[in-house]
């Protein structure tokens, strides 16, 4: 197997397992070099509040694969700034306007139709992405984690505050503690060469099994005396069972994977939103999408999501709130319109700060290697944040996508509902005119799911057919 | 769309003449075909499942009324008070769980599963767990010659450990499994190691994990709960921990199947502290004024609220630990004109004193900060969760979300020169919109003198508020009212919302996402028959609910 080879390579190279990243670039430099398909991977990011339109749509100047980004006080800026991070991943973006979360419900519910696909009714009908190609598909089987979610200060898994949806859209919790998520990577990786380790190490998964033969044995008892619906609990619960048995199986690919420093708990005092997490927000976002790539890097997993969160309970929501959109920022709108410029700045601080952990991210993959293997989905619950508009959310695919998508370009999708039509009707497209074609996230889902493999035409669960189809100009 | 307005009444209208609302029938403004597709169930799903036919029990009450038979998961906070019981510990693992899954508000519910994320906590917390008790382990699992019985020694802990764990015997089966597991610690290892692997493995196993209500696991019309199973329905749905030690003799000696047994345990559980916060924690899910540790507030807006929000909380708990001594009286809960503060809450209350004091102008809990803070936004109010709160939560009136109607659902713009009620009085001008919102709007727009943390407000944005409305739901309690006060003393009165409380109750012990309908009017012609004055009262409605059938017995699915 090639994989084999880098090993070799990096026990020529003498590296121990605590070699640096350096290590990890040279083996997938020679992993590449060797033109090995690295496993495709997908990560959903989710981020608050919409966006600023004024500094993010296009302009005037701009074309499909001619753009600007880098102009001052642009919230994309990141993605064009190699003095911060290391290159310019302009390249590796596609940015597109225009597209509609058709959740049929409020802004903040609305995250939950991002990944599923699905109108909102309390929570979503179906599945996330995320978990249809890891599971569904099978294509996280063979990795440590078949998926993981991860987020930062919300714990709860309400629809409108996790993008991880199981089957049925039962809403999947995700992880804001570092340590956590750092022991749900890297636990019971032996460190080092040292036998003794190894052998604790050993012992520690012995353990562990006969332990999931115990809960396994039990399960198997309870269930003959229960019925169908029961039955389908204690199916999630071995589900789940056997995916914390990957824990006890002895981790294969240590040798081409540094364990990175366990998270120093002093960084973070607290973590939960509304309950004095907000300060330390930015460290454990890095931490989290440090590992998140490490752990990539590493091929335990290849699925995953990232619950963004800002200062939320501090003055972001009022800058949202009072966001006054001009109708030059709008989408095919090129009049100045009414609206306060230093609304839009403002917004678009925090729009910026929410792309830079996407950029870091993103810079993260790069010198692991495996950001051309790898797919972003960063999307938010809304447009418009003061009129929490589920319409012209800001659309970013990143990375590489192992060449499925053509990066490195921006897309605009047909115009839809007015800004100031208050109720967007889609019976009724002759009210007011011509405006209804909704571009609904569906498509995207389609689209993506196509790239891993997935033989499907819809993805989702909508009444109107809103749910067919993949979105043209991704391939 | 515009058939839709009158859909919406006419449905509304229809269900309020019924005798009783249907349990979860949705009010559909939109859509009324989906009220029976979506949340309400398949008549014929709960009684006759398998071609059972109905029988009546001896008490009368008909197999079609009784909830199925299932499993289900401890909730978090279930789960700490089991292993706290079970190893003394003070630890509460399950706060770093994810958090409970809710049904009708409730975190006591069926649907709560192990996902993947849960089930590596459950691991981690069993292990520390584990790591703990060995430290004592010649209190938890005594070996007077580990060296040369320690496998006798380990039998006798699992004859005793397991059966307090799963809440009943253990089988032949089960207790080979539990000594193969003490092996695979305790070969290569030690005595304390195997203990540690049974502790481990004990509390990730299923028996610990979900309470059943299977009974014999027979599938039949009427199933009898085990008596080990109703011991721990006692237990866990009034004091939301296992069985003490007078429940599992009344188990062992065969009573509960006993009405009046059940009741006589179900009033001492609830006179106990751990009674006492369960029915504390009812109310608050009730209302859903548990979240205040959730709710945040933009803090340039409302600067005081961090430093008041566990004063806030507590303020419920105590509020509602108070009225316990009328034995939680739904009079006392919505129409007290007073509660118990802290100086800091006084102060923003704008009263003098701290304890319990008079608040003549905050009529019970849903004038209290708590409700008011939970269900409104950030920034602003938010009429529009306080009025679906009151439908639901105190009429019992279920309004659909907008899902349904197809459209983009926009809030109304921010508007500096606008209120906040006349932002959304916009609803009232769209006919699509009217159907529902001139039923929630009124209800909501009552609170508008409390701001986003329950504040008193004069002005927003700077004009007077409005806080007069006209409820028209078609419930007792309609009429005119000049704020949320008087209101609130209205529901108070309310027959409907004294009916509706106890619904409430029923549906959290009932812990079913589709509970029967013929289940919840069995369940409210009991309480009914009861004097008025038991009919108000949480502690009574609960005791109630124990002497029925409903809760002994189960039916096939």
């Amino acid at each position: 197997m090639k994989r084999s080879s880098r090993r070799t390579f990096l026990q020529a190279l003498g590296g121990s397992a605590f070699a640096l990243p350096l290590v990890n670039m040279l083996a997938d430099s020679v992993a590449q070099a060797e033109g090995e398909n690295l496993p495709m991977k997908f990560v959903g990011m989710y981020h608050p509040h919409g966006v600023a339109s004024e500094y993010w749509a296009m302009r005037d100047t701009d074309t499909e694969t001619e753009f600007d980004i880098a102009y001052d006080g642009c919230s994309l800026s990141p993605f064009d700034d190699a003095a911060t991070y290391g290159k310019s991943f302009k390249d590796k973006i596609l940015l597109i306007e225009g597209i509609d979360l058709t959740s049929r419900a409020g802004g903040h519910e609305s995250a939950g139709a991002i990944l599923t696909g699905s109108k909102i009714s309390g929570t979503p009908l179906n599945m996330s992405l995320d978990q249809y190609l890891a599971f569904e598909m099978g294509l996280g089987a063979e990795t440590r984690l078949a998926s993981a979610s991860l987020g930062v200060g919300m714990a709860q898994t309400e629809t409108g505050r996790t993008i991880s949806f199981g089957a049925g859209g039962v809403p999947l919790p995700k992880i804001i503690d570092p340590v956590q998520a750092f022991d749900l990577f890297f636990a019971g990786f032996a460190l080092g060469d040292d036998p003794e380790a190894e052998a604790r190490a050993a012992r520690q998964r012995a353990l562990g099994k006969s332990v999931i033969d115990l809960i396994n044995g039990d399960i198997n008892r309870l269930n003959p005396k229960l019925a169908a619906r029961e039955k389908l609990k204690l199916d999630q619960h071995l589900t789940s069972i056997r995916e914390l048995e990957k824990q006890f199986q002895e981790p294969t690919l240590s040798a081409a994977c540094s364990v990175p420093v366990p998270p120093d708990p002093s960084l973070f005092p607290s973590i939960a939103a509304f309950n004095g997490g907000e300060p330390f927000f930015p460290v454990i976002t890095e931490l989290m999408t440090d590992m998140l790539a490490q752990a990539m890097a590493c091929d335990l997993t290849r699925f995953a999501t990232v619950f963004l969160t800002d200062r939320s309970d501090s003055q972001d929501h009022a800058i949202a709130h009072q966001y006054s959109a001009s109708a030059a920022g709008l989408m095919n709108s090129p009049d100045a319109g009414p609206g306060s410029p230093g609304s839009w700045a403002s917004l678009a601080a925090i729009n910026l700060y929410n792309y830079k952990q996407i950029a870091r991210f993103m810079q993260k993959l790069d010198e692991f290697g495996i950001l051309d293997s790898t797919l972003i989905y960063a999307t938010s619950d809304m447009g418009n944040p003061a009129e929490h508009r589920t319409t012209n959310v800001p659309t970013l695919l990143a990375g590489g996508a192992s060449g499925r998508f053509r990066m490195g370009r921006r897309l605009r999708m047909a115009q839809d509902c007015p800004d100031d039509v208050y109720r967007c009707d889609p019976s009724e497209p002759s009210a007011g005119g011509n405006f209804l074609s909704p571009t609904p996230q569906n498509k995207i889902l389609v689209s993506i799911a196509q790239a891993f493999g997935a033989e499907i035409e819809a993805y989702g669960t909508q009444d109107d057919g809103s749910d067919q189809g993949t979105l043209d100009g991704l391939v | 769309m515009a058939r839709t307005t009158m859909v919406c009444l006419q449905m509304l209208r229809s269900i309020r003449s019924a005798f009783i609302l249907p349990a979860l029938a949705a009010i559909s403004c939109s859509s009324p075909r989906l009220s029976g597709e979506q949340v309400g169930e398949d008549p014929g799903a709960s009684t006759d499942p398998g071609g059972l036919s109905p029988v009546v029990l001896p008490g009368g009450t008909s197999s079609v009324s009784l909830l199925p038979a299932r499993i289900r998961r401890l909730t978090n906070a279930e789960y700490n008070r089991s292993v706290q019981a079970l190893l003394g510990t003070t630890q509460t693992p399950g706060e770093g769980f994810p958090p409970d899954t809710r049904q009708h508000g409730y975190t006591t519910n069926e649907a709560q599963v192990v996902d993947p994320v849960l089930a590596r906590q459950l691991d981690s917390a069993a292990v520390s767990l584990a790591d703990e008790a060995v430290t004592r382990l010649d209190e938890v699992a005594p070996c007077a010659d580990p060296a040369a019985g320690a496998e006798a020694c380990a039998q006798a802990f699992i004859d005793v450990f397991a059966p307090r764990a799963y809440r009943r015997s253990i089988t032949e089966e089960e207790r080979a499994a539990l000594l193969a597991l003490y092996q695979s610690g305790a070969t290569g290892g030690t005595y304390a190691e195997g203990v540690h692997q049974l502790i481990r493995g004990i509390l990730q196993s299923p028996n610990f994990l979900y309470l059943t209500e299977i009974g014999s696991g027979e599938q039949v019309a009427n199933i009898q709960l085990a008596e080990h199973e109703i011991a721990s329905q006692l237990a866990y749905l009034l004091t939301g921990g296992p069985p003490d030690e007078e429940l599992l003799a009344s188990a062992n000696a065969g009573e509960l199947g006993n009405a009046d047994k059940r009741m006589e345990h179900a009033r001492r559980l609830l006179a106990t502290d751990a009674g006492k916060m369960r029915a504390v924690q009812l109310v608050q899910e009730w209302l859903g004024i548990d979240r205040v540790s959730e709710t945040g507030k933009d803090n340039t807006v409302y600067p005081e609220y961090d430093a008041l929000q566990s004063a806030i909380e507590q303020e419920s708990i105590d509020f509602i630990q108070a009225t316990l001594m009328n034995g939680g009286n739904v009079e006392e809960l919505l129409g007290a004109p007073w509660s118990i503060v802290s100086p800091e809450l006084a102060a923003f209350y704008g009263v003098a004193g701290e304890g319990r004091v008079d608040l003549p102008e905050r009529i019970g809990l849903l004038n209290q900060a708590a409700f008011l803070t939970v269900h409104s936004h950030a920034v602003e109010t938010g009429p529009i969760l306080r009025g679906v709160a009151l439908m639901r939560r105190l009429g019992c009136i279920e309004i659909e979300l907008p899902t349904f109607l197809n459209v983009d659902i926009v809030p109304p713009a921010q508007d500096p020169t606008k209120t906040t009620r006349e932002r959304f009085s916009i609803h009232s001008t769209d006919q699509a919109c009217a159907a529902c919102h001139d039923l929630i709007d009124p209800l909501g727009f009552s609170f508008e003198q409390f701001n986003a943390m329950g504040g008193f407000q004069s002005e927003d944005n700077g004009k007077p508020v409005d806080s007069t409305v006209e409820v028209a739901l078609g419930l007792d309690f309609d009429g005119p009212y000049s704020n949320s006060n008087e209101l609130a003393a209205a529901m108070a009165l309310s027959s409907e919302v004294r009916t509706c409380f106890a619904r409430q109750l029923f549906r959290a012990q009932a812990a079913e996402r589709d509970i029967p309908e013929a289940s919840e009017a069995t369940f409210i012609e009991t309480v009914n028959a009861q004097p008025i004055d038991q009919q108000k009262a949480l502690i009574e409605i609960l005791v109630s609910f124990t002497g029925q059938e409903l809760f002994s017995y189960r039916t096939a699915q």
